[in-house]
């Protein structure tokens, strides 16, 4: 590796060492290409997966492949950053559609696989909102009943688990 | 206004350019500076540009201050594919930094779409390779995101 930098003239090998790890340069390379190059760049060093996972680059990709501006909205933008970003939406949702569209061949997506996008991706976001509340709930019941539960009959635990989960439900949503 | 001067630009490597102050100024860290001080009889030192670099951007902003009013939009993008065609790696990323540093931002997103267009398709070696970027993953991390990426490297399926 040592050699290679060498045999670069000049000011070049100041700049290749600047380059691999600037991120915002890098960021502005990655927002010229596609999804798939994305995914591979960043695999080439630490500072191309931290560009290749900026939601800034994800942005442009979204936007490019849907013919129409859904993904221009400020409303839509700021939700898609809420419930997990474009990256996500993008690698979990828009891209197995896609692959087994009748259009993968195409650079542009149809509304319907859009739409589909995204309320799988929204209600992958709520999913993922239960799973952690029921983590949670289930982590306090264990404080709360502590071992007297074992003496309890099945009706009496029902009611403790759901005195607990409302508890939490007030305090959650404060 | 119009501004007729002249201004000097001296390169890392300390050689004179003199521009005209149109050429100048689509430069916004030039633009900013000459703002402020106006035009003066000394060289505004470019530390980070070398000669050979900064007689290329100075090509680039010549040719678009006189393009925006009588050329074709379809012309000018001809004439910025040829200007980028033959340049090798390490110019190409040379003058992509310089126009970073200087702010020229149609001269940034033109090296940036061509060095793009030269890491389209290839493998991360290849990419490592062609831009000399050291490999600083250990080969589990690397072995990670290629898992977390496998969709960008399976081979597409017909349904």
């Amino acid at each position: 590796m040592e050699s290679k930098v060498q045999k670069v003239a000049g000011n070049s090998h100041a700049s290749h060492a600047i380059f691999g790890n600037n991120v915002d340069i890098l960021e502005e390379i990655l927002k010229h290409l596609d999804a798939k190059s994305v995914g591979i760049v960043s695999c080439v060093s630490k500072g191309c997966q931290q560009a290749a996972e900026s939601e800034y680059v994800w942005k442009i990709i979204c936007t490019h492949i849907c013919p129409s501006s859904v993904f221009e909205t400020e409303r839509l933008q700021s939700r898609v950053a809420t419930m997990g970003g474009f990256k996500r939406l993008y690698t979990n949702f828009l891209h197995p559609l896609r692959s087994y569209s009748h259009h993968k061949h195409c650079s542009s997506l149809n509304e319907d696989v859009i739409r589909l996008s995204l309320s799988l991706f929204s209600v992958d976001y709520y999913e993922r909102r239960l799973e952690s509340l029921r983590t949670r709930n289930a982590s306090n019941f264990k404080i709360h009943s502590g071992i007297t539960a074992i003496d309890q009959s099945p009706d009496s635990c029902t009611d403790i688990v759901q005195k607990s989960m409302k508890e939490n439900r007030r305090a959650c949503f404060i | 206004m119009v501004k007729e001067c002249k201004v000097k630009l001296k390169s890392s490597d300390d050689k004179i350019f003199e521009v005209d102050y149109a050429v100048a100024i689509q430069s916004q860290i030039l633009n900013n500076t000459l703002g402020h001080t106006g035009c003066t009889d000394s060289a505004l030192p470019l530390h980070n540009v070398s000669s050979q670099i900064l007689a290329k951007v100075i090509d680039y902003c010549e040719y678009h201050v006189n393009a925006s009013s009588t050329i074709s939009e379809k012309d000018v993008k001809m004439w910025d594919q040829e200007f980028v065609k033959h340049l090798d790696q390490a110019t190409l990323l040379d003058l992509l930094m310089a126009a970073q540093y200087l702010g020229i931002h149609n001269l940034q997103e033109l090296t940036c779409q061509t060095v793009a267009d030269r890491i389209k398709d290839k493998r991360p070696e290849d990419i490592r390779e062609i831009f000399n970027i050291q490999n600083d993953l250990t080969p589990e991390e690397e072995e990670e995101i290629r898992c977390e990426n496998e969709w960008a490297f399976e081979e597409e399926v017909s349904p």
